[in-house]
């Protein structure tokens, strides 16, 4: 496996200099509120100088509790979701708990205005970026 | 092995070397950086079991020239005075007994070797199944072992499957730890740099 990676590591066309000096660096993390949703927030890991990677999404979280929320009941008419609850996996046990946050969302609409909210987070980040990527940027 | 962990190489650089690069600096998201740090450590993780493996597979290996050497020895007189038959038969409490005149013959070999066998039994609980019998073969010399290593008939070794099992890992894991020259080799053949 030693060898392989020195064998990657010149595919890739990086050198030792590169690794060392240049070590990578870890993109940012921005919380962001949910349009349409008061309470509820996500979390966006995205780097502004490279709009080629891919942005992390984690969420959409509570904002009382900081836990990821799921439908407790859901309105059989609208479909909009009337109550949440948090899930807590221990070894062998789930623990469920009610969440008194109110947001009345169906859950597409739930993850499409969490998805667009980080897009907007997004845009704005690689707007303001100082240093806009280089031609090359796509290369590994 | 090496075909797989060849055919492997994408994801292995992804985990090596994750994010993009953008200009001359390379992004990552944290996680990956995290998994990237450990997985870096995954060589030496191989490395580590394999020589695991190896002492393993020589702890069996002793055992069953041990225990090869305890079934195969022979005492003159009847089978009551074998010595696999009478540490098998002794009672719980009893002295360790000590049998100084075995012989191992019969090995492909001319020469007959004189070996002891200690045995004992050790009782942990009340129940007969909890009896257990314990023996130790003192060979004379290392002519002995090797004339069980050479001769003993295959079809008769002890521990044959956790000797077979952990050669194998050590060999799966060295190959995966070492070198992999002829998966280089192929790949700038391949990319006419020869």
């Amino acid at each position: 496996m030693t060898g392989l990676r020195d064998y990657l590591q010149g595919e890739l066309g990086l050198s030792d200099a590169d690794l060392i000096i240049r070590a990578p660096i870890a993109s940012q993390k921005e919380k962001y509120d949910l349009a349409h949703a008061p309470g509820l927030y996500g979390i966006v890991e995205y780097s502004p100088d490279a709009p080629n990677l891919i942005p992390n999404l984690l969420g959409p979280f509570c904002a009382n509790h900081e836990r990821d929320i799921f439908p407790l009941a859901v309105d059989g008419a609208s479909g909009k979701v009337t109550a949440w609850k948090h899930i807590k996996k221990e070894a062998n046990k789930i623990e469920e708990t009610i969440c008194p946050i109110q947001v009345q969302l169906t859950v597409g609409e739930l993850d499409r205005t969490f998805r667009e909210s980080a897009e907007v987070v997004t845009a704005r980040g690689y707007a303001k970026s100082l240093h806009p990527p280089l031609p090359d940027d796509t290369k590994a | 092995m090496v075909g797989v962990i060849f055919a492997q190489r994408h994801s292995i650089a992804r985990q090596f070397f994750p994010g993009l690069r953008t200009g001359r600096v390379r992004v990552a998201h944290s996680k990956d950086l995290r998994l990237a740090r450990l997985f870096g450590w995954y060589p030496s993780l191989l490395w580590l079991c394999a020589l695991l493996c190896v002492a393993l597979y020589f702890s069996f290996l002793h055992d069953a020239v041990e225990r090869i050497a305890y079934l195969y020895a022979v005492v003159p007189g009847g089978l009551d005075q074998q010595p696999w038959y009478k540490c098998g038969h002794l009672e719980p409490g009893k002295q360790t007994t000590v049998i100084p005149d075995a012989v191992l013959r019969d090995f492909s070999s001319p020469t007959e070797y004189k070996i002891e066998i200690v045995c004992w039994v050790e009782q942990t609980g009340a129940t007969e199944s909890s009896r257990q019998y314990k023996y130790q073969v003192r060979l004379p010399s290392e002519g002995s072992v090797q004339a069980i290593l050479s001769g003993a008939p295959s079809s008769s070794i002890p521990y044959e499957f956790p000797m077979a099992l952990f050669f194998s890992w050590f060999v799966c894991m060295r190959v995966s730890g070492v070198r992999i020259d002829w998966a280089q080799g192929l790949s700038s053949r391949r990319a006419g740099t020869f």
